[in-house]
Protein backbone atom coordinates (compact mmCIF):
# COMPACT_ATOMS: atom_id res chain seq x y z
CA UNK A 1 0.00 0.00 0.00
CA UNK A 2 1.43 3.42 -0.86
CA UNK A 3 0.57 6.37 1.18
CA UNK A 4 -0.38 8.29 -1.94
CA UNK A 5 -2.84 6.71 -2.85
CA UNK A 6 -4.96 6.85 0.16
CA UNK A 7 -5.86 9.70 2.47
CA UNK A 8 -4.64 9.85 6.06
CA UNK A 9 -8.26 9.21 6.74
CA UNK A 10 -8.57 5.78 4.87
CA UNK A 11 -4.55 4.84 6.48
CA UNK A 12 -6.27 5.69 10.03
CA UNK A 13 -9.39 3.81 9.66
CA UNK A 14 -8.07 0.58 8.09
CA UNK A 15 -5.55 0.87 11.06
CA UNK A 16 -8.13 1.70 13.54
CA UNK A 17 -9.66 -1.74 11.98
CA UNK A 18 -6.62 -4.19 11.80
CA UNK A 19 -6.71 -4.48 8.37
CA UNK A 20 -3.84 -2.68 8.24
CA UNK A 21 -0.64 -2.67 10.73
CA UNK A 22 1.14 0.95 11.17
CA UNK A 23 4.80 -1.40 11.51
CA UNK A 24 3.85 -2.37 7.98
CA UNK A 25 3.11 0.62 6.28
CA UNK A 26 5.84 2.89 8.02
CA UNK A 27 8.97 -0.25 6.79
CA UNK A 28 7.62 0.84 3.03
CA UNK A 29 7.22 4.52 3.43
CA UNK A 30 10.61 4.71 4.94
CA UNK A 31 12.25 2.67 1.88
CA UNK A 32 10.25 5.02 -0.43
CA UNK A 33 11.56 7.87 1.81
CA UNK A 34 15.41 7.15 1.05
CA UNK A 35 14.48 6.61 -2.47
CA UNK A 36 13.07 9.66 -3.41
CA UNK A 37 15.18 11.89 -0.98
CA UNK A 38 18.11 10.65 -3.39
CA UNK A 39 16.21 12.09 -6.00
CA UNK A 40 14.21 15.51 -4.85
CA UNK A 41 16.62 16.24 -1.40
CA UNK A 42 13.19 16.65 1.10
CA UNK A 43 14.80 15.11 4.39
CA UNK A 44 17.34 16.95 6.65
CA UNK A 45 17.24 13.77 8.52
CA UNK A 46 14.99 10.31 8.10
CA UNK A 47 13.90 8.44 11.02
CA UNK A 48 14.81 4.77 11.51
CA UNK A 49 14.08 2.56 14.40
CA UNK A 50 12.32 5.51 16.08
CA UNK A 51 9.82 5.68 13.35
CA UNK A 52 9.37 1.96 13.64
CA UNK A 53 8.73 2.02 17.39
CA UNK A 54 6.44 4.38 16.68
CA UNK A 55 4.24 2.57 14.59
CA UNK A 56 4.59 -0.72 16.39
CA UNK A 57 3.11 1.89 19.43
CA UNK A 58 0.31 2.60 17.70
CA UNK A 59 -0.59 -1.10 16.45
CA UNK A 60 -0.17 -2.08 20.32
CA UNK A 61 -3.16 0.53 20.79
CA UNK A 62 -5.44 -0.72 18.75
CA UNK A 63 -5.33 -4.28 19.99
CA UNK A 64 -5.55 -2.71 23.49
CA UNK A 65 -9.05 -1.36 21.77
CA UNK A 66 -7.67 2.06 21.48
CA UNK A 67 -9.01 4.40 18.73
CA UNK A 68 -6.61 6.93 17.09
CA UNK A 69 -7.85 9.63 14.35
CA UNK A 70 -4.19 9.37 13.03
CA UNK A 71 -3.69 5.72 13.58
CA UNK A 72 -0.50 4.78 11.41
CA UNK A 73 -0.36 8.15 9.33
CA UNK A 74 3.05 8.96 7.82
CA UNK A 75 3.93 12.47 8.68
CA UNK A 76 6.52 14.66 7.76
CA UNK A 77 7.87 17.51 10.59
CA UNK A 78 9.40 20.72 8.98
CA UNK A 79 12.71 21.14 10.62
CA UNK A 80 12.28 23.78 12.57
CA UNK A 81 10.14 22.03 15.13
CA UNK A 82 11.46 19.89 17.98
CA UNK A 83 11.76 16.79 17.93
CA UNK A 84 13.60 14.52 20.54
CA UNK A 85 14.53 11.83 18.16
CA UNK A 86 16.00 13.29 15.40
CA UNK A 87 18.21 16.36 15.56
CA UNK A 88 16.51 19.85 14.41
CA UNK A 89 18.78 21.93 12.29
CA UNK A 90 17.35 24.74 11.63
CA UNK A 91 18.45 25.22 7.81
CA UNK A 92 22.08 25.85 9.70
CA UNK A 93 25.12 23.69 9.74
CA UNK A 94 25.79 24.96 13.61
CA UNK A 95 22.81 23.19 14.34
CA UNK A 96 23.71 19.52 12.70
CA UNK A 97 24.26 17.76 15.91
CA UNK A 98 21.40 19.51 17.93
CA UNK A 99 18.66 17.10 19.56
CA UNK A 100 16.24 19.36 21.00
CA UNK A 101 15.47 18.19 24.76
CA UNK A 102 11.62 18.35 23.72
CA UNK A 103 8.66 18.01 21.12
CA UNK A 104 7.10 20.92 20.65
CA UNK A 105 3.09 20.91 21.45
CA UNK A 106 2.38 19.95 17.62
CA UNK A 107 4.67 16.91 17.58
CA UNK A 108 3.63 15.94 20.71
CA UNK A 109 -0.29 15.85 19.56
CA UNK A 110 0.36 14.47 16.57
CA UNK A 111 2.14 11.46 17.79
CA UNK A 112 -0.29 11.11 20.46
CA UNK A 113 -3.21 10.74 17.60
CA UNK A 114 -1.28 8.08 16.16
CA UNK A 115 1.07 9.75 13.67
CA UNK A 116 4.59 8.05 12.90
CA UNK A 117 6.96 10.54 11.92
CA UNK A 118 9.20 9.69 9.31
CA UNK A 119 11.54 12.50 8.93
CA UNK A 120 12.68 16.46 8.81
CA UNK A 121 11.45 18.32 6.05
CA UNK A 122 14.42 20.25 4.77
CA UNK A 123 14.32 24.06 5.65
CA UNK A 124 15.26 27.81 4.26
CA UNK A 125 18.20 28.74 7.40
CA UNK A 126 16.49 29.48 10.11
CA UNK A 127 13.19 29.05 8.48
CA UNK A 128 13.34 32.40 6.78
CA UNK A 129 12.29 31.89 2.86
CA UNK A 130 10.24 30.25 0.74
CA UNK A 131 12.23 28.16 -1.81
CA UNK A 132 14.39 26.23 0.44
CA UNK A 133 17.51 28.23 -1.94
CA UNK A 134 18.77 29.41 1.79
CA UNK A 135 19.24 25.86 3.19
CA UNK A 136 22.75 24.66 3.44
CA UNK A 137 21.72 21.46 1.92
CA UNK A 138 20.71 22.72 -1.18
CA UNK A 139 17.08 23.18 -2.35
CA UNK A 140 14.03 20.68 -2.05
CA UNK A 141 13.18 20.07 -5.71
CA UNK A 142 9.97 19.98 -7.06
CA UNK A 143 8.38 16.35 -7.84
CA UNK A 144 6.65 17.84 -10.52
CA UNK A 145 9.58 19.34 -12.29
CA UNK A 146 12.68 18.82 -10.51
CA UNK A 147 14.92 21.73 -12.12
CA UNK A 148 12.82 23.74 -10.42
CA UNK A 149 11.97 24.08 -6.48
CA UNK A 150 9.36 22.62 -4.32
CA UNK A 151 8.83 25.76 -2.44
CA UNK A 152 8.11 23.82 0.92
CA UNK A 153 9.52 20.23 1.51
CA UNK A 154 6.59 18.87 3.51
CA UNK A 155 4.82 19.67 0.37
CA UNK A 156 6.92 17.72 -1.64
CA UNK A 157 6.94 14.94 1.03
CA UNK A 158 3.08 14.62 -0.23
CA UNK A 159 3.94 15.31 -3.96
CA UNK A 160 6.35 12.28 -4.01
CA UNK A 161 3.80 10.19 -1.90
CA UNK A 162 6.00 9.48 0.84
CA UNK A 163 3.44 11.35 3.57
CA UNK A 164 0.37 11.79 4.08
CA UNK A 165 0.63 15.05 6.69
CA UNK A 166 3.40 17.32 6.43
CA UNK A 167 3.72 19.91 9.73
CA UNK A 168 4.91 22.95 8.35
CA UNK A 169 5.41 26.77 8.92
CA UNK A 170 4.13 29.66 7.57
CA UNK A 171 5.13 33.03 8.55
CA UNK A 172 5.48 34.92 4.27
CA UNK A 173 3.50 32.15 3.02
CA UNK A 174 5.88 29.20 2.89
CA UNK A 175 3.30 26.56 3.65
CA UNK A 176 0.54 27.76 1.13
CA UNK A 177 3.32 28.56 -2.06
CA UNK A 178 4.37 25.27 -1.26
CA UNK A 179 1.17 23.67 -1.84
CA UNK A 180 0.51 25.47 -4.94
CA UNK A 181 4.12 24.67 -6.44
CA UNK A 182 3.25 20.89 -5.60
CA UNK A 183 -0.53 20.61 -6.05
CA UNK A 184 -1.63 19.43 -2.54
CA UNK A 185 -3.67 21.13 0.03
CA UNK A 186 -2.52 23.52 2.68
CA UNK A 187 -3.89 25.00 5.95
CA UNK A 188 -2.77 28.19 7.67
CA UNK A 189 -4.84 28.01 10.55
CA UNK A 190 -6.42 31.11 12.15
CA UNK A 191 -3.20 33.09 14.51
CA UNK A 192 -3.77 31.67 17.59
CA UNK A 193 -5.44 28.57 17.22
CA UNK A 194 -2.28 26.28 16.98
CA UNK A 195 0.46 26.52 19.67
CA UNK A 196 3.77 27.30 18.55
CA UNK A 197 5.59 26.33 21.44
CA UNK A 198 8.63 24.18 20.50
CA UNK A 199 8.14 25.97 16.87
CA UNK A 200 11.49 27.84 16.33
CA UNK A 201 9.66 31.59 14.88
CA UNK A 202 11.44 33.64 13.91
CA UNK A 203 8.75 36.30 13.40
CA UNK A 204 6.38 36.43 16.66
CA UNK A 205 3.71 38.24 15.16
CA UNK A 206 3.75 36.29 11.60
CA UNK A 207 5.13 32.60 12.49
CA UNK A 208 2.48 30.03 12.32
CA UNK A 209 2.00 26.04 12.48
CA UNK A 210 -0.17 24.87 9.58
CA UNK A 211 -0.55 21.55 8.32
CA UNK A 212 -0.47 20.48 4.64
CA UNK A 213 -2.32 16.86 2.75
CA UNK A 214 -3.05 15.03 -0.36
CA UNK A 215 -6.78 15.21 0.55
CA UNK A 216 -8.58 17.87 1.54
CA UNK A 217 -10.86 15.92 4.07
CA UNK A 218 -7.42 15.24 6.16
CA UNK A 219 -7.04 19.39 7.09
CA UNK A 220 -9.93 19.47 9.19
CA UNK A 221 -9.13 16.58 11.29
CA UNK A 222 -5.51 17.24 11.78
CA UNK A 223 -6.72 20.78 12.58
CA UNK A 224 -8.39 19.18 15.31
CA UNK A 225 -5.54 17.06 16.27
CA UNK A 226 -3.07 20.03 16.62
CA UNK A 227 -5.36 23.20 17.25
CA UNK A 228 -6.06 24.13 21.10
CA UNK A 229 -5.31 26.07 24.23
CA UNK A 230 -1.82 25.68 25.14
CA UNK A 231 -0.65 27.47 28.36
CA UNK A 232 2.88 27.63 27.03
CA UNK A 233 1.30 29.77 24.14
CA UNK A 234 -0.29 32.46 25.28
CA UNK A 235 -1.45 33.47 21.58
CA UNK A 236 -3.78 30.30 22.27
CA UNK A 237 -6.00 32.07 24.42
CA UNK A 238 -7.58 32.97 20.86
CA UNK A 239 -8.62 29.16 21.22
CA UNK A 240 -11.43 29.64 23.44
CA UNK A 241 -12.72 32.45 21.60
CA UNK A 242 -13.80 29.80 18.59
CA UNK A 243 -17.23 28.86 20.71
CA UNK A 244 -18.87 31.55 18.96
CA UNK A 245 -17.80 31.19 15.22
CA UNK A 246 -19.61 29.34 12.52
CA UNK A 247 -18.75 25.72 12.15
CA UNK A 248 -19.38 23.39 8.56
CA UNK A 249 -21.25 24.71 6.17
CA UNK A 250 -23.19 22.18 3.89
CA UNK A 251 -25.18 24.91 2.06
CA UNK A 252 -22.89 26.79 -0.87
CA UNK A 253 -25.92 28.50 -2.45
CA UNK A 254 -25.89 31.00 0.81
CA UNK A 255 -22.25 31.61 0.58
CA UNK A 256 -20.57 34.92 -1.26
CA UNK A 257 -16.72 34.59 -2.60
CA UNK A 258 -14.79 37.65 -2.54
CA UNK A 259 -12.31 38.30 -5.53
CA UNK A 260 -9.89 40.87 -6.78
CA UNK A 261 -10.85 41.96 -10.59
CA UNK A 262 -7.31 43.60 -11.18
CA UNK A 263 -4.55 41.37 -9.72
CA UNK A 264 -1.57 43.84 -9.24
CA UNK A 265 1.75 42.16 -9.60
CA UNK A 266 2.43 41.51 -12.97
CA UNK A 267 0.77 38.06 -13.14
CA UNK A 268 0.99 36.34 -16.20
CA UNK A 269 -1.77 36.10 -18.53
CA UNK A 270 -2.26 32.26 -17.86
CA UNK A 271 -2.29 32.28 -14.55
CA UNK A 272 -4.65 35.13 -14.78
CA UNK A 273 -6.73 33.44 -17.04
CA UNK A 274 -6.41 29.64 -14.82
CA UNK A 275 -7.70 32.26 -11.63
CA UNK A 276 -10.30 33.38 -13.59
CA UNK A 277 -11.56 29.95 -14.63
CA UNK A 278 -11.46 28.83 -10.72
CA UNK A 279 -13.63 31.37 -10.26
CA UNK A 280 -16.16 30.95 -12.80
CA UNK A 281 -15.89 27.37 -12.14
CA UNK A 282 -16.91 27.82 -7.98
CA UNK A 283 -19.77 30.47 -9.17
CA UNK A 284 -21.30 27.73 -10.77
CA UNK A 285 -21.88 25.90 -7.65
CA UNK A 286 -24.51 28.47 -6.67
CA UNK A 287 -21.76 30.69 -4.93
CA UNK A 288 -22.27 34.27 -5.17
CA UNK A 289 -19.14 36.53 -5.87
CA UNK A 290 -18.42 39.94 -5.57
CA UNK A 291 -15.84 42.51 -6.05
CA UNK A 292 -14.01 43.22 -3.23
CA UNK A 293 -10.98 46.44 -3.28
CA UNK A 294 -7.37 45.99 -1.64
CA UNK A 295 -6.28 49.19 -2.33
CA UNK A 296 -2.90 48.58 -0.56
CA UNK A 297 -2.02 44.98 -1.29
CA UNK A 298 1.67 45.93 -2.64
CA UNK A 299 2.17 47.88 0.31
CA UNK A 300 1.21 45.67 2.08
CA UNK A 301 4.16 43.75 1.28
CA UNK A 302 6.26 45.96 2.11
CA UNK A 303 5.27 46.50 6.00
CA UNK A 304 5.55 43.13 6.11
CA UNK A 305 9.09 43.03 5.20
CA UNK A 306 10.03 45.73 7.41
CA UNK A 307 8.30 44.48 10.18
CA UNK A 308 9.54 40.33 9.94
CA UNK A 309 12.75 41.60 9.24
CA UNK A 310 12.84 43.60 12.51
CA UNK A 311 11.40 40.80 14.66
CA UNK A 312 14.23 38.66 13.31
CA UNK A 313 16.76 40.91 14.27
CA UNK A 314 15.70 40.55 17.84
CA UNK A 315 14.71 37.43 17.67
CA UNK A 316 17.46 35.76 16.02
CA UNK A 317 19.98 37.32 18.61
CA UNK A 318 19.41 34.27 20.79
CA UNK A 319 21.46 31.66 18.50
CA UNK A 320 24.74 33.15 19.77
CA UNK A 321 26.98 29.81 20.56
CA UNK A 322 26.11 30.07 23.99
CA UNK A 323 22.34 30.27 24.73
CA UNK A 324 21.55 27.89 21.30
CA UNK A 325 23.85 26.53 18.72
CA UNK A 326 27.50 25.63 18.71
CA UNK A 327 29.82 28.43 19.35
CA UNK A 328 32.94 29.22 17.55
CA UNK A 329 36.14 29.09 19.85
CA UNK A 330 37.27 32.98 20.15
CA UNK A 331 39.73 34.93 22.55
CA UNK A 332 36.97 37.01 23.70
CA UNK A 333 33.02 37.04 24.31
CA UNK A 334 32.54 39.55 22.17
CA UNK A 335 34.02 37.85 19.16
CA UNK A 336 32.69 34.52 20.16
CA UNK A 337 29.27 36.14 19.74
CA UNK A 338 30.33 37.73 16.85
CA UNK A 339 32.28 34.82 15.13
CA UNK A 340 29.24 32.02 15.98
CA UNK A 341 26.33 34.44 14.82
CA UNK A 342 28.09 34.71 11.30
CA UNK A 343 28.68 30.65 11.22
CA UNK A 344 25.05 30.35 12.49
CA UNK A 345 22.83 32.84 9.80
CA UNK A 346 23.28 32.94 6.58
CA UNK A 347 21.33 34.32 3.06
CA UNK A 348 18.35 36.06 4.38
CA UNK A 349 18.70 35.48 7.62
CA UNK A 350 21.75 37.15 8.12
CA UNK A 351 20.14 40.12 5.67
CA UNK A 352 17.07 40.54 7.75
CA UNK A 353 19.13 40.58 10.79
CA UNK A 354 21.37 43.71 10.21
CA UNK A 355 18.65 45.19 8.28
CA UNK A 356 16.21 45.00 10.56
CA UNK A 357 18.59 46.36 13.69
CA UNK A 358 18.58 49.20 10.75
CA UNK A 359 15.56 49.52 10.82
CA UNK A 360 15.28 49.46 14.64
CA UNK A 361 17.66 52.71 15.09
CA UNK A 362 17.72 55.87 14.86
CA UNK A 363 16.49 57.07 11.41
CA UNK A 364 14.88 53.84 10.44
CA UNK A 365 12.70 53.31 13.35
CA UNK A 366 10.41 56.61 12.39
CA UNK A 367 10.54 56.50 8.11
CA UNK A 368 10.60 53.15 8.09
CA UNK A 369 9.43 50.70 10.79
CA UNK A 370 7.03 53.01 12.55
CA UNK A 371 5.01 53.51 9.39
CA UNK A 372 5.12 50.10 8.34
CA UNK A 373 3.10 49.31 11.54
CA UNK A 374 0.56 52.22 10.72
CA UNK A 375 0.14 50.62 7.17
CA UNK A 376 -0.29 47.44 9.42
CA UNK A 377 -3.11 49.11 10.79
CA UNK A 378 -4.47 50.24 7.05
CA UNK A 379 -4.08 46.28 6.28
CA UNK A 380 -6.61 45.26 8.93
CA UNK A 381 -8.93 48.08 8.25
CA UNK A 382 -8.77 47.05 4.13
CA UNK A 383 -9.35 43.09 4.90
CA UNK A 384 -12.04 44.25 7.78
CA UNK A 385 -14.11 45.67 5.10
CA UNK A 386 -13.48 43.01 2.10
CA UNK A 387 -14.82 40.77 4.94
CA UNK A 388 -18.25 42.76 5.36
CA UNK A 389 -19.58 42.00 1.93
CA UNK A 390 -18.51 38.13 1.84
CA UNK A 391 -17.34 35.09 3.17
CA UNK A 392 -14.60 33.99 1.88
CA UNK A 393 -11.85 35.66 -0.26
CA UNK A 394 -10.48 34.10 -3.34
CA UNK A 395 -6.77 34.88 -4.05
CA UNK A 396 -3.90 34.02 -6.02
CA UNK A 397 -1.33 32.07 -4.25
CA UNK A 398 1.71 32.87 -5.79
CA UNK A 399 2.99 35.21 -8.96
CA UNK A 400 4.89 32.88 -11.18
CA UNK A 401 6.18 29.31 -11.35
CA UNK A 402 8.46 27.90 -8.73
CA UNK A 403 12.27 29.51 -9.26
CA UNK A 404 13.99 27.33 -10.77
CA UNK A 405 16.81 24.92 -8.22
CA UNK A 406 19.85 26.53 -9.80
CA UNK A 407 18.91 30.09 -9.65
CA UNK A 408 19.58 33.19 -7.58
CA UNK A 409 16.79 35.07 -7.62
CA UNK A 410 16.85 38.49 -7.48
CA UNK A 411 15.86 39.78 -4.03
CA UNK A 412 12.44 41.91 -4.97
CA UNK A 413 11.19 38.36 -7.15
CA UNK A 414 11.76 36.55 -4.02
CA UNK A 415 9.70 39.54 -2.02
CA UNK A 416 7.33 39.78 -5.03
CA UNK A 417 6.25 36.57 -5.02
CA UNK A 418 4.88 36.65 -1.39
CA UNK A 419 2.53 39.72 -2.32
CA UNK A 420 -0.91 37.23 -2.43
CA UNK A 421 0.20 35.22 0.73
CA UNK A 422 1.35 38.08 3.18
CA UNK A 423 -2.26 39.65 3.68
CA UNK A 424 -3.57 36.79 5.67
CA UNK A 425 -0.12 36.75 7.43
CA UNK A 426 -0.45 40.05 8.68
CA UNK A 427 -4.41 39.99 10.02
CA UNK A 428 -3.86 36.47 11.65
CA UNK A 429 -6.87 34.88 9.18
CA UNK A 430 -6.87 31.45 8.23
CA UNK A 431 -6.10 30.61 4.43
CA UNK A 432 -5.96 27.06 2.67
CA UNK A 433 -4.25 26.49 -0.54
CA UNK A 434 -6.11 24.55 -2.85
CA UNK A 435 -4.69 22.84 -6.52
CA UNK A 436 -6.68 24.29 -9.11
CA UNK A 437 -4.95 22.89 -12.60
CA UNK A 438 -1.16 23.12 -13.85
CA UNK A 439 0.59 25.37 -16.02
CA UNK A 440 2.92 23.42 -18.38
CA UNK A 441 2.57 20.41 -15.86
CA UNK A 442 3.37 22.34 -12.80
CA UNK A 443 0.46 22.52 -10.30
CA UNK A 444 -1.16 26.32 -9.71
CA UNK A 445 -3.22 26.56 -6.65
CA UNK A 446 -5.70 29.18 -5.24
CA UNK A 447 -6.22 30.33 -1.88
CA UNK A 448 -9.27 30.72 0.15
CA UNK A 449 -9.06 32.72 3.05
CA UNK A 450 -11.19 32.92 5.83
CA UNK A 451 -12.70 35.10 8.83
CA UNK A 452 -10.68 34.49 11.91
CA UNK A 453 -11.33 31.77 13.85
CA UNK A 454 -13.74 30.08 11.13
CA UNK A 455 -11.44 27.91 10.35
CA UNK A 456 -13.86 24.96 10.41
CA UNK A 457 -16.08 27.22 7.72
CA UNK A 458 -13.61 27.34 5.76
CA UNK A 459 -12.16 24.03 5.24
CA UNK A 460 -15.66 22.78 5.00
CA UNK A 461 -16.33 25.01 2.15
CA UNK A 462 -13.25 24.34 0.92
CA UNK A 463 -13.78 20.39 0.86
CA UNK A 464 -16.98 21.18 -1.06
CA UNK A 465 -15.28 23.59 -3.24
CA UNK A 466 -12.38 21.54 -4.28
CA UNK A 467 -13.93 18.64 -6.85
CA UNK A 468 -15.05 21.18 -9.03
CA UNK A 469 -11.52 23.15 -9.49
CA UNK A 470 -9.30 19.97 -9.39
CA UNK A 471 -10.29 16.47 -10.49
CA UNK A 472 -7.78 14.30 -8.69
CA UNK A 473 -4.77 15.68 -6.18
CA UNK A 474 -2.11 15.88 -7.70
CA UNK A 475 0.46 13.70 -6.37
CA UNK A 476 2.44 11.94 -9.18
CA UNK A 477 0.37 9.38 -9.63
CA UNK A 478 -2.94 10.78 -8.47
CA UNK A 479 -5.63 8.10 -7.48
CA UNK A 480 -8.30 8.14 -5.25
CA UNK A 481 -8.64 8.22 -1.89
CA UNK B 1 15.19 60.00 1.43
CA UNK B 2 18.96 59.75 2.45
CA UNK B 3 20.74 57.21 1.22
CA UNK B 4 22.31 54.52 3.84
CA UNK B 5 26.11 54.98 4.34
CA UNK B 6 28.93 52.16 5.08
CA UNK B 7 29.13 53.10 8.57
CA UNK B 8 25.22 52.69 9.43
CA UNK B 9 25.78 49.54 8.57
CA UNK B 10 28.54 48.84 10.14
CA UNK B 11 27.15 50.21 13.00
CA UNK B 12 23.83 47.64 12.54
CA UNK B 13 26.04 44.88 12.20
CA UNK B 14 27.60 45.81 15.88
CA UNK B 15 24.86 45.86 17.55
CA UNK B 16 23.17 42.51 15.79
CA UNK B 17 27.19 41.23 16.61
CA UNK B 18 27.64 40.23 13.50
CA UNK B 19 31.12 39.66 11.98
CA UNK B 20 30.80 40.91 8.23
CA UNK B 21 33.79 41.22 5.53
CA UNK B 22 34.43 43.87 3.37
CA UNK B 23 33.08 42.12 0.50
CA UNK B 24 29.56 41.12 2.40
CA UNK B 25 29.25 44.95 3.79
CA UNK B 26 30.43 45.71 -0.30
CA UNK B 27 27.09 43.67 -0.93
CA UNK B 28 24.89 44.40 1.40
CA UNK B 29 25.68 48.21 1.51
CA UNK B 30 24.64 47.83 -2.58
CA UNK B 31 21.43 45.43 -1.36
CA UNK B 32 19.86 47.88 1.22
CA UNK B 33 20.31 50.67 -1.51
CA UNK B 34 17.99 48.77 -3.60
CA UNK B 35 16.16 47.60 -0.80
CA UNK B 36 14.93 51.17 0.30
CA UNK B 37 14.20 52.20 -3.73
CA UNK B 38 11.98 49.23 -3.50
CA UNK B 39 10.39 50.56 -0.20
CA UNK B 40 9.23 53.85 -1.50
CA UNK B 41 5.61 53.36 -2.23
CA UNK B 42 5.67 52.17 1.43
CA UNK B 43 6.58 55.80 2.58
CA UNK B 44 3.83 56.91 0.09
CA UNK B 45 0.90 56.22 2.07
CA UNK B 46 -0.71 58.53 4.06
CA UNK B 47 -1.15 57.32 7.21
CA UNK B 48 -2.04 60.60 9.14
CA UNK B 49 -5.21 58.76 9.83
CA UNK B 50 -3.82 55.54 11.47
CA UNK B 51 -2.35 54.52 14.93
CA UNK B 52 0.80 52.09 14.25
CA UNK B 53 -0.46 48.10 15.17
CA UNK B 54 1.75 46.90 17.69
CA UNK B 55 0.17 43.55 17.71
CA UNK B 56 -1.83 41.90 15.12
CA UNK B 57 -4.01 39.24 16.27
CA UNK B 58 -6.17 41.58 19.00
CA UNK B 59 -5.94 38.86 22.06
CA UNK B 60 -5.73 40.37 25.06
CA UNK B 61 -2.79 39.44 27.40
CA UNK B 62 -3.24 35.77 29.62
CA UNK B 63 -1.50 35.03 31.94
CA UNK B 64 -0.97 31.34 33.50
CA UNK B 65 -2.04 30.20 36.97
CA UNK B 66 0.71 31.14 39.39
CA UNK B 67 1.81 27.50 40.57
CA UNK B 68 5.23 25.96 41.25
CA UNK B 69 5.82 23.33 38.77
CA UNK B 70 8.54 21.33 37.16
CA UNK B 71 10.85 22.76 34.67
CA UNK B 72 12.94 21.91 31.65
CA UNK B 73 15.57 24.39 32.78
CA UNK B 74 18.50 21.36 32.98
CA UNK B 75 17.40 20.13 30.09
CA UNK B 76 17.98 23.11 28.12
CA UNK B 77 20.86 23.79 29.87
CA UNK B 78 22.40 20.57 28.45
CA UNK B 79 21.85 22.41 24.72
CA UNK B 80 24.65 25.20 25.64
CA UNK B 81 28.62 24.18 25.13
CA UNK B 82 28.68 24.29 28.74
CA UNK B 83 26.45 24.90 31.25
CA UNK B 84 27.27 24.26 35.07
CA UNK B 85 25.20 24.39 38.43
CA UNK B 86 22.27 26.20 36.80
CA UNK B 87 24.85 29.10 34.91
CA UNK B 88 26.05 29.36 31.43
CA UNK B 89 30.07 28.95 31.27
CA UNK B 90 31.51 31.74 29.03
CA UNK B 91 34.81 33.36 28.26
CA UNK B 92 36.50 35.51 30.78
CA UNK B 93 35.72 39.37 30.17
CA UNK B 94 38.57 40.25 32.39
CA UNK B 95 42.06 39.09 32.09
Amino acid sequence: MDSKTISAGRIADKVNKGELKARDLIEKVLQKAQEQNNKLNIFCSIAGAEALEQASAVDQKIESGICLPLAGVPLAVKDDFMYKALPTTLGSSQFKSFNPPYNAATVEKLIAAGAVVVGKTNIDNMGIGSATLDSPQGPTLNPHEPKRVAGSAGAAALAAGICSLALESDSSGALRQGASHCGVFGLLPSAGLVSRHGLAIHSGSFCRAGVSALFPEDLPVALNVISGYDPRDAATAAFREMNNRREKTDDLSNLVIGYLEALPGSVADLRRSLFKDTLDQIAALGVGKVEVIFKHLPEALRAFQVIAAAEASSTLLRYDGIRYGQAIEADDLELLYCKTRRATLNGEALTRSIFGTYFLSKGGYELYYRQALKVWTLVRQELKAAFEQCDLLLMPVVRTEPFLASGEPVFTDLYENDLYTVPASMTGNPAVCLPAGDLDGIPVGVQLIGKRLEDVFLLSAAVKITPVITSAPQGLDGGGN
Amino acid sequence: MADVSVEELIRAAEIVKIELTEDELERLHARLTAYKKWLEPLLEVDCSAYEPLLFGHGALNVLREDKAEQNELQGLGDCAANYEDGFYVVPPIIE
